[in-house]
């Protein structure tokens, strides 16, 4: 018999990200006992590492703007195949949820007249971002936080979830252990909401931190709910390369927001090389409306620097193949340029950007005000995730919800920079709702003993294991990353998938055999060992799909076939748990109403 | 490169034993010790406890001492620690619980302490979901710098206080405190300070000042201690001992021209806090009995006082 304490709650939050905490939030405003989750200490989570923005059409910087410009630019960056309910929903509602986060006590950085202050960004058409400084995850989540204390959530800090109890067909909560003292807790919810980030440490590089492990997607998946769009992995393009201990921290896009421009290692200004058809209109065709751009030309067009990010990512990694990249692999990204054109530039970008200049200097001994720094694409973040309902945020799985992004749908094949943070806001306000709701409409559940039974089993497995081939969780993990980088990373090609699928089913039959040292208490390989099942999971998932998606779209690039294929473009890969293993199906898009269609169409001229 | 490590190491549970473990690590020359740190659970010692989460210097999980000095072990380089020769020490932070290695109890710590000093804006109703408030930036900077703190927990763990008495709320939840007691949109300033002056709150710092030599923001937790000091004084929430103390000092010199060290120590304690009063008891004996006793009543006014009253009332004047 397995030993556990048990918790009752109305909605069971896991994660607490900005979306986990925003839904937090909500479901308690709703009058739910909510319990919130976190795999790691409160205020950890990734939300803290944006620095760029929240994306939301106030239009203080440029009244141009407004939700349909919002909606279409979303729409344009995710290639069509975004869930347009959802965009729509998201351009709609973000300016409400920004302006409610400062009355909850954010302070964003503010225009001359004392609004709110918006940045340029990749993809956007008018300046969009609300920002503080290069912190706004920062205070975002601090904000939360605060607010969250303030509502009296039920918080389990260090606790991680091992899988999710059903009850028939509707989620009944969730089994975790804390990673303190290695006990397990039994959850149990009417409403489960998934807020667990993403899936980065599937990767070698990576600007994610060790808790991203697709713990989310894989235990959704294995409740039986749908996951989508899992092809689309998004690769920042600008991660730092060197020193090697920090490869792959990101380093943000607000640094070409700000007028920071690309350059190989003979000095040449590349993405000027290759603007794609549908942007060209869009984009500058010199260097001196670029900048005008930056310094906020209404008139002028954005830099290339500035294109989507699947797009100046592909264009990094052809300098870096041809021959043309910098000392450690990567290409130049210099900010230090400006002071040719502006005075003060270096206490310009010390105020602009105050982490990145920190950053560098701490880590990598570079004073960005002075030289250019070298940078190459990081995995960053999973487009695809929880197939949901676009309004509620509901899975497959009646009462598991999800939001954020282990959430598939408002970013469609490549997700904008600035359009996570509103997400979180949006979709974690609209999960939390529902949620409350569901737990609200429906009776209490009732435990399968045997789930719960299972789900210890299998945790504890790698304290038992003795078959004399044993395996570290260190190691498992490291292959998985390595390949995944090497097989299915940013150039994509059948026959290496096909080997990465062939190594995930050979590393999921070792993984059986890892056996940890130690006790319970805080005991990472232990942690690890469990983790492993998601990664193989999500990592499977990506393959599968990415086998699947024969075309070239957003984030997803295949060498075999370069170009964009219409008919796929009307569907979304799904992936469901089957007897037989991981089902894939393509599922076309759903019709999209004449209004929406017309604000594209409007838009693109 | 070649580094030693000799690093703390303790099981949960109360009654278990503190040590250390050695290990000998192979490292790139730019190395952090977080670095050295997950080589060596990843390939020597997976028992081994410690936290980290981003890896660079944003999120102040990975709080740590290397060599008798706290910082992060993702910022901190082996290369030179390495030069020098010898083991390089590693432990966990002072002044907080440790629950297994290098992880720290920060329930205990910095939650617990942070939940006391009611951490939310309460809005002045300016603040609306239709509109957003226009706010100067100027104003706001204040605010910002202290919204900037990401709880890494170098200022308490410099503090020196905590030590004494560890129920001392401490500079973190104080500067948590301080970021809405600056917010021009936050109408609970009274009450606010009200909590800040119950005992464990802002009184009991001693502004040693090495809580704002720790902060790696700049956030200067101190300087705002004594800012909200000050800002009690302004309302007039002074009914505690070291409020009190500083009042019947100012009083002295303002009436009297200098110190009037029998009253100090009466009103300080509180005139009806006989338990107090009564603690001053051995002391005043002990005084009397050396003819040393300060008594009140037979202080007079110094030669002058009534210059000195005139520059506190200059002064006093020039602080409106």
């Amino acid at each position: 018999m397995v030993q556990y304490d048990t918790h009752e709650h109305d909605v069971l939050v896991i994660g607490a990200g900005g979306a986990g905490l925003r839904a937090a939030i909500e479901a308690s405003a709703q009058g739910a006992k909510v319990g919130l989750v976190c795999k790691s200490l409160l205020g950890k989570a990734h939300t803290v590492m944006a620095e760029g923005g929240v994306a939301a059409a106030l239009a203080n910087v440029d009244d141009r703007d407004n939700w349909k410009v919002h909606f279409a630019d979303t729409m344009r960056g995710g290639q069509y195949v975004n869930n347009w309910r959802m965009a729509e929903l998201h351009a709609k509602e973000a300016p409400d949820r920004v302006r409610e986060l400062e009355a909850w006590g954010a302070v964003f950085d503010r225009t001359k007249d004392g609004r709110i202050l918006q940045r340029n960004f990749g993809g956007h058409r008018y300046p969009r971002l609300a920002h503080v400084g290069d912190r706004t995850g920062l205070e975002m989540i601090r904000t939360l936080q605060d607010y969250g204390i303030h509502k009296g959530i039920d918080v389990f800090m260090e606790f991680t979830i091992i899988g999710l109890i059903k009850d028939g067909a509707r989620v009944a909560g969730a089994f975790a252990y804390d990673r303190e003292r290695g006990l397990f807790h039994l959850f149990t919810a009417r409403a489960v909401v998934i807020a667990t980030g993403g899936i980065g440490r599937a990767y070698k590089i990576t600007s994610n931190s060790w808790e991203y492990t697709g713990d989310g997607q894989a235990m959704a998946y294995d409740a039986g709910a749908d996951l989508m769009d899992m092809e689309f992995v998004q690769f920042h393009p600008t991660g730092m390369v060197w020193p090697l201990s920090v490869a792959g921290i990101l380093v943000t896009e607000g640094v070409r927001g700000e007028g920071g421009i690309l350059k190989n290692k003979d000095g040449h200004r590349f993405m000027f090389d290759d603007i794609p058809e549908n942007y060209r209109q869009q984009t500058a065709d010199n260097e001196e409306e670029g900048w005008r751009y930056c310094q906020g030309d209404k008139n002028a067009r954005r830099p290339p620097e500035l294109l989507t990010r699947d797009h100046v990512a592909r264009c990094i990694v052809r300098e870096i193949k041809e021959g043309r990249g910098s000392p450690h692999g990567g290409v130049f990204l210099d900010i230090a340029w400006i002071k040719k054109k502006i005075p003060n530039a270096e206490e310009h970008i010390k105020r602009k950007l105050p982490s990145m200049y920190h950053q560098f200097l701490k880590l990598a001994d570079i004073d960005i005000t002075k030289v250019p720094m070298e940078v190459g694409p990081t995995t960053h973040y999973m487009m695809g995730g929880i197939r949901v309902d676009g309004d509620s945020q509901m899975s497959t799985v009646p009462g598991l919800f999800a939001a954020g992004e282990s959430a598939a749908g408002l970013h469609g094949a490549n997700r904008l920079g600035g359009n996570s943070l509103s997400d979180l806001l949006v979709f974690g306000k609209r999960a939390g709702e529902y949620a409350a709701k569901f737990a609200k409409e429906n009776g209490p559940v009732a435990v399968d003993q045997r789930q719960i039974e299972e789900l210890g089993r299998r945790a504890l497995a790698p304290f038992e294991e003795n078959s004399g081939n044993h395996e570290s969780p260190y190691q498992i993990q490291k292959e998985l990353q390595t390949r995944m980088q090497e097989l299915v990373g940013i150039v994509r090609r059948e026959d290496e998938m096909n080997q990465a699928l062939e190594l995930i089913g050979e590393l999921k039959e070792r993984a059986k055999h890892v056996r940890v040292e130690g006790n319970r208490m805080y005991n990472a390989g232990w942690h690890l060992s469990i983790d492993l099942h998601n990664l193989l999971t999500v990592s499977e998932a990506i393959t599968r799909a990415a086998l699947v998606r024969k075309e070239s779209r957003g984030a997803h690039f295949r060498d075999d076939y370069p170009n964009k294929d219409n008919t796929l473009g009307g569907f979304n890969v799904v992936l469901r748990k089957s007897t037989e293993g991981m089902k894939v199906s393509m599922e076309p898009l759903r019709e999209m109403p004449a209004e929406l269609k017309q604000i594209i169409e409007e838009q693109q001229k | 490169m070649q580094a030693n490590f000799s690093v703390y190491r303790k099981e949960p549970g109360a009654g278990s034993k503190a040590g250390r473990s050695t290990y000998t690590v192979e490292l790139p020359e730019d190395a952090t010790v977080i670095d050295a740190l997950l080589k060596i659970r990843d390939e020597q010692d997976p028992t081994l406890g410690f936290r980290g989460s981003c890896l660079h210097g944003y999120c102040g999980d990975c709080t740590v001492r290397i060599n008798g000095k706290a910082g992060f072990s993702c910022a901190v380089k082996v290369a030179p620690l390495a030069a020098k020769g010898g083991e390089i020490a590693v432990e966990p932070i002072r002044n907080m619980p440790v629950i297994k290695d290098l992880i720290s109890d920060w329930d205990t710590f910095l939650w617990d302490k942070i939940d006391v000093i009611k951490p939310w804006l309460e809005p002045n109703g300016a603040a609306s979901l239709d509109g957003e408030e226009l706010i100067d930036d100027k104003v706001m900077a204040k605010v910002r710098q202290a919204m900037s703190c990401f709880y890494c927990g170098l200022c308490d763990e410099g503090c020196t206080v905590l030590p004494v008495d560890f129920k001392f709320v401490g500079p973190a939840a104080l500067t948590k405190a301080s970021r809405f007691l600056c917010d021009p949109r936050d109408h609970a300033t009274a009450e606010r300070l009200r909590i800040l002056e119950r005992p464990k709150g802002m009184w009991d710092c001693v502004h040693c000042f090495e809580a704002s030599e720790h902060c790696p923001r700049e956030i200067a937790p101190t300087e705002r201690i004594i800012e909200m000091r000050d800002m009690a004084f302004k309302h007039g929430i002074t009914n505690e001992k070291v409020a009190r103390h500083h009042h019947s000092f100012a009083n002295s010199v303002r009436n009297s021209g200098w110190l009037d060290e029998g009253r100090l120590a009466i009103e300080s304690e509180g005139l009806t806090n006989i338990k107090g009063l009564m603690k001053l008891l051995p002391t005043a004996a002990k005084a009397v009995a050396r003819g040393k006793a300060p008594i009140p009543f037979l202080h007079h006014k110094r030669p002058g006082a009534d210059k000195i009253a005139r520059i506190i009332e200059k002064a006093e004047a020039k602080e409106k």
